[in-house]
């Protein structure tokens, strides 16, 4: 898939990053993600992959106080997620609209399927953890470290659980980094490595 | 004298579409190719040939060509 010259314009930036480039690019506008996520760490990370060009196509969902954003305007919030994305996503860029993909990308606790890449965004009671695997990585190992988890923090923390989220999942959509894994996300912005917890497979 | 494989003119481009222009004509190039870039102006005079070290690719040369643009041939490199 050829970029077209509107964005080589709107993806410049991004095209600019030494992991990204034209073909990286091209991988982000390949990708898409099925949403399942009510609140700011969900919409958070939402919003950035798809102003990154990944497809996001959310489920039904009612959106939660605390949603508000560039891609929620306020007076959607209490709004099915599908039914606002359908409305804003043609403006916020159309890129992301058409579904594609496989991935998935959740609040805790959530049921994952499809082939990947799935983010799990959730909380363990002291900070904001996300759990993701790409292609390859073991499903056991992936369903065994989110069954430990809560949902995600709200709040400031939880915007910066999103934002980490998104930025996981495209790093998976490109091919960078392991194939599973989870890190933790606490104020004032500590980012740490967290294990995975082995499956009866794996163990 | 460098066997040019393709020519690029960014002399109408801004920052920072001079380097995008320029590393998406890299990126669709064979390993070894060469690129000569034709650039005006001091911003990318400076960044391009910079940014193209940083990724890792060679500059062979860059020199003025009397009409107040430059002529730069970058050495694709594997990888970028």
């Amino acid at each position: 898939m050829a970029l077209r010259e509107e964005q080589i314009l709107r993806y410049s930036r991004q095209i600019l990053l030494r992991e990204v480039g034209g073909r990286g690019q091209e991988k982000l506008l390949a990708g898409g993600v099925r949403l399942t996520a009510t609140g700011e760490a969900g919409l958070t990370a939402a919003a950035y992959v798809a102003a990154g060009g990944t497809a996001v196509e959310a489920g039904p969902e009612l959106l939660a106080p605390g949603t508000e954003g560039f891609l929620v305007p306020a007076e959607e919030v209490g709004r099915p997620a599908s039914e606002v994305f359908a409305r804003v996503l043609p403006d916020v860029n159309a890129d992301a609209l058409p579904a594609r993909g496989t991935g998935r990308l959740a609040e805790l606790p959530a049921v994952w399927d499809g082939e990947g890449p799935w983010v799990a965004l959730g909380g363990d009671g002291m900070r904001g953890v996300v759990v993701f695997r790409g292609a390859g990585g073991c499903t056991g190992c992936f369903e065994a470290t989110t069954a430990a988890l809560g949902a995600p923090p709200s709040g400031a923390l939880g915007v910066g659980l999103g934002a980490l989220g998104a930025l996981v999942l495209q790093r998976l959509l490109l091919g960078l980094g392991p194939v599973l894994g989870a890190c933790g996300w606490e104020a004032p912005g500590v980012l740490t490595d967290l294990g995975v917890r082995r499956c009866g497979r794996c163990g | 004298m460098h066997e040019v494989t393709r020519t690029l003119d960014i002399t109408r481009e801004v920052c920072p579409m001079t380097y995008v222009r320029t590393k998406l004509v890299l990126e669709s190039l064979d390993e070894g190719a060469v690129l000569e870039v034709v650039l005006r102006g001091e911003e990318p005079l400076k960044n391009v040939p910079r940014n193209a070290r940083e990724e890792g690719h060679e500059v062979l040369s860059l020199e003025p060509r009397g009409d107040g643009t430059h002529r730069l041939l970058l050495r694709k490199q594997g990888g970028g």
